[in-house]
């Protein structure tokens, strides 16, 4: 464990706030609570000897304002760039995230910031909290315990408590020209607009990157259709029409819709899947971002090269096991302990 | 609720919408420059896909209040465009006979209940036409535009409470700009996206891309939907820009000219119109002819109005207050 440790810090405040409060039934996330989450991970990483944080100067000064009034033991570094206020900033935060060679990257925000970031975090390991409508990809965690799991793995305490995640490229005329982390839709909605899919009339195809009956959108549709399947290494797609049968699917959160399902075949990590001409709009992790014609070629190919997530339970538990949370007190018989990083007041 | 495309003849309706708005700003700063406009000028250009994305879905049924920043929300909703030329400029053919100018611009038939030049104004009015239409159960819906400063005046609290306690058809269209006057929505509003305040009243709050007619108008068409079938008020925060200052002769030494450029890059209009052409709804040319038809009808207002009669003074006290 070095004392140089740094970790990086992306809150996307617009997360959690998009049209599915007024189409479906999806929570607002507001700022303040996006603090409090960022406090909580602060005051963890602190205590557990990362010496500098350097943060998304996001417009609302989520991590600046979560710092206020706390004695830590790290220092909070800006990252010098411009923020306009819109996906690219996490983009760019990541890739000069990569530059400082941070030992991990807290993101708050759902499956879209996320796949923002993988774009450019390289294999620098992600603790993905959620803080967004649809959430496959980031976890539903405790801000202490997040904190307490990326400084674990960002110091080097706890090697191994990383996980590969799976993507999906997307190339569209033979060009590589994106990636999804969860799921790729092709949608008969003709325009990005307010870039969320939600409606469900307007599925064409979709491409899953994971087998997950419990997932919340569309890429659920792949885990209910493959169940005895779920937590394997591989994806699915399915083709949306027909009149033989239909699946009922949580599609955005208290929204759930019958599916026509035409196809469905499970991927395995290499294939490709090449999506029928059609016109409308391709949907990456939940929101549309590609306006297609007929005349383009959309594949999507499954990769298990994506982005590296912390193992909470691994790298908690590891941890534990290597008694990094215990300090020998005075008097105390038995064994010496190694040294806590965690000093008993 | 509807999500396919809508048709050409629509598309191209907003989008001309949208130049007469561009079109009548351009001038209408030059005109004020030229002292052809007394008082203040407040210009919508930059924002126009907000108006004309909420607009769309309304009729001269339902109803909307504006702001100091008005002639947007006048032509998106329907107001003769030759008749507010006139009213800029003070003359009897104004659309309020030359008495509202610039900021008081109001035409009840088609449902514009008023530019305001008080801040935070237009959002309790809305909520009173609001509750009209819900009395009368005739389905009609009312649209508050209003600024990021306004959303710190006291009357958007009171609106949204009461519009969320008795469920009223209206819409808080919110148009962040980034600037109240000169101060930055970054420091002034405490939660930073001002959607979060909906929270606070029980209502959705989304946020839209202000620059985008799409982002608008799907947003807006679910909002409507939600308020015409009784199921209360959203809040719209629509993230946008004015190219211009914050009234003709600001010196804008609050932003950069960088960052005035950048959003002149993401121009509502362009964006609409390559929209249009890359989909085949319209050609080029076809868009070229709307823009030169809009720039000739408005000249056409201009010199029709620099020759129309002011007021007569016996007129002075006609119209100012309504009798009861």
């Amino acid at each position: 464990m070095t004392e140089a440790s740094s970790i990086g810090i992306i809150a996307n405040p617009a997360s959690g706030k998009d049209i599915r409060r007024i189409v479906a039934h999806g929570s607002t996330f507001d700022n303040h609570e996006k603090i409090n989450i960022v406090r909580r991970v602060l005051l963890a990483v602190s205590e557990l000897g990362v010496g500098q944080v350097h943060y998304l100067p996001d417009l609302f000064g989520i991590v600046p304002r979560a710092a206020e009034n706390l004695e830590l033991n790290c220092s909070l570094e800006p990252l010098p760039m411009p923020v306009l206020g819109n996906p690219g900033d996490s983009l760019e935060a990541a890739q000069r995230l990569v530059d400082l060679d941070v030992g991990a990257i807290v993101t708050l925000g759902g499956d879209g910031t996320n796949r923002v970031v993988a774009k450019g975090c390289r294999d620098i390991p992600l603790m993905p909290i959620s803080t967004g409508t649809n959430n496959v990809f980031p976890c539903m965690v405790e801000g202490t315990l997040a904190g307490i799991a990326t400084a674990l793995v960002a110091t080097g305490a706890t090697p191994g408590a990383t996980i590969r995640q799976a993507k999906l490229d997307v190339y569209v005329d033979g060009e590589l020209c994106d990636l999804a982390l969860i799921d790729a839709v092709l949608s008969a909605h003709q325009w990005v607009g307010a870039r969320a899919l939600w409606d469900a009339s307007h599925l064409t195809e979709v491409v899953v990157s994971r087998i997950v009956p419990s997932a919340i959108g569309i890429c659920g549709i792949g885990g209910l259709l493959f169940p005895d399947k779920a937590g394997m290494e591989g994806g699915a797609h399915v083709v949306v029409g027909g009149d033989d049968r239909t699946l009922l699917a949580p599609v955005a959160p208290g929204l759930l819709r019958s599916i026509p399902i035409s196809a469905a075949n499970l991927l395995a990590p290499g294939d490709r899947v090449v999506f029928q001409p059609a016109a409308g709009t391709v949907a990456l992790d939940g929101e549309r971002e590609i306006e297609i014609k007929t005349s383009h070629e959309v594949a999507v190919e499954l990769s298990l090269d994506g982005p590296y997530t912390i193992d909470i339970d691994h790298a908690i538990a590891s941890a534990a096991a290597q008694e990094r949370f215990l300090t020998e007190t005075a008097g105390a018989s038995g064994p010496s302990l190694p040294a806590s990083p965690f000093p008993r007041s | 609720m509807t999500t396919s495309l809508p048709d050409r003849e629509r598309l191209l309706d907003a989008y001309t919408r949208m130049v007469e708005i561009r079109t009548f700003e351009d001038a209408a700063g030059k005109n004020f420059a030229d002292g052809l406009v007394p008082g203040f000028v407040h210009l919508y250009a930059g924002e126009e896909a907000v108006a004309v994305g909420i607009c769309s879905h309304l009729t001269d049924d339902d109803f909307i209040t504006s702001t100091h920043r008005g002639h947007g929300h006048c032509i998106a909703k329907g107001v003769d465009i030759h008749g507010m030329v006139a009213e800029l400029m003070g003359k009897s053919t104004g659309v309020c006979h030359g008495k509202g100018g610039s900021m008081h611009i109001a035409d009840v038939d088609k449902g514009m209940l008023g530019a305001n030049g008080i801040v935070g104004a237009g959002l309790p009015l809305a909520c009173g036409a609001a509750l009209t239409a819900k009395i009368r159960g005739n389905g009609a819906v009312s649209v508050s535009f209003f600024g990021d400063g306004a959303s710190n005046q006291g009357t958007f609290h009171e609106a949204l409470n009461l519009a969320a306690i008795w469920k009223l058809p209206v819409i808080f269209v919110c148009e962040n700009n980034g600037y109240a006057e000169a101060t930055p929505a970054s420091y002034a509003v405490s939660v930073g996206d001002i959607a979060n305040r909906a929270a606070a009243y029980d209502i959705p709050g989304i946020i839209v891309d202000g620059l985008d007619f799409f982002s608008v108008y799907e947003a807006a068409g679910a909002a409507v939907d939600r308020a015409r079938s009784g199921q209360g008020p959203t809040l719209i925060e629509a993230k946008t820009y004015r190219f211009y200052g914050h009234f003709q002769g600001d010196t804008i030494t609050y932003r950069t000219d960088e960052e005035v450029s950048r959003y002149r890059d993401r121009d509502p209009i362009t964006g609409l119109r390559t929209f249009l052409v890359d989909h085949d709804l319209a050609t080029s040319g076809e868009l070229d002819a709307i823009d030169k038809k809009v720039n000739e009808a408005l000249a056409r207002s201009w010199d029709d109005a620099k020759a129309a009669p002011w007021p007569a003074v016996e007129d002075a006290l006609t119209n100012v207050y309504v009798s009861y």
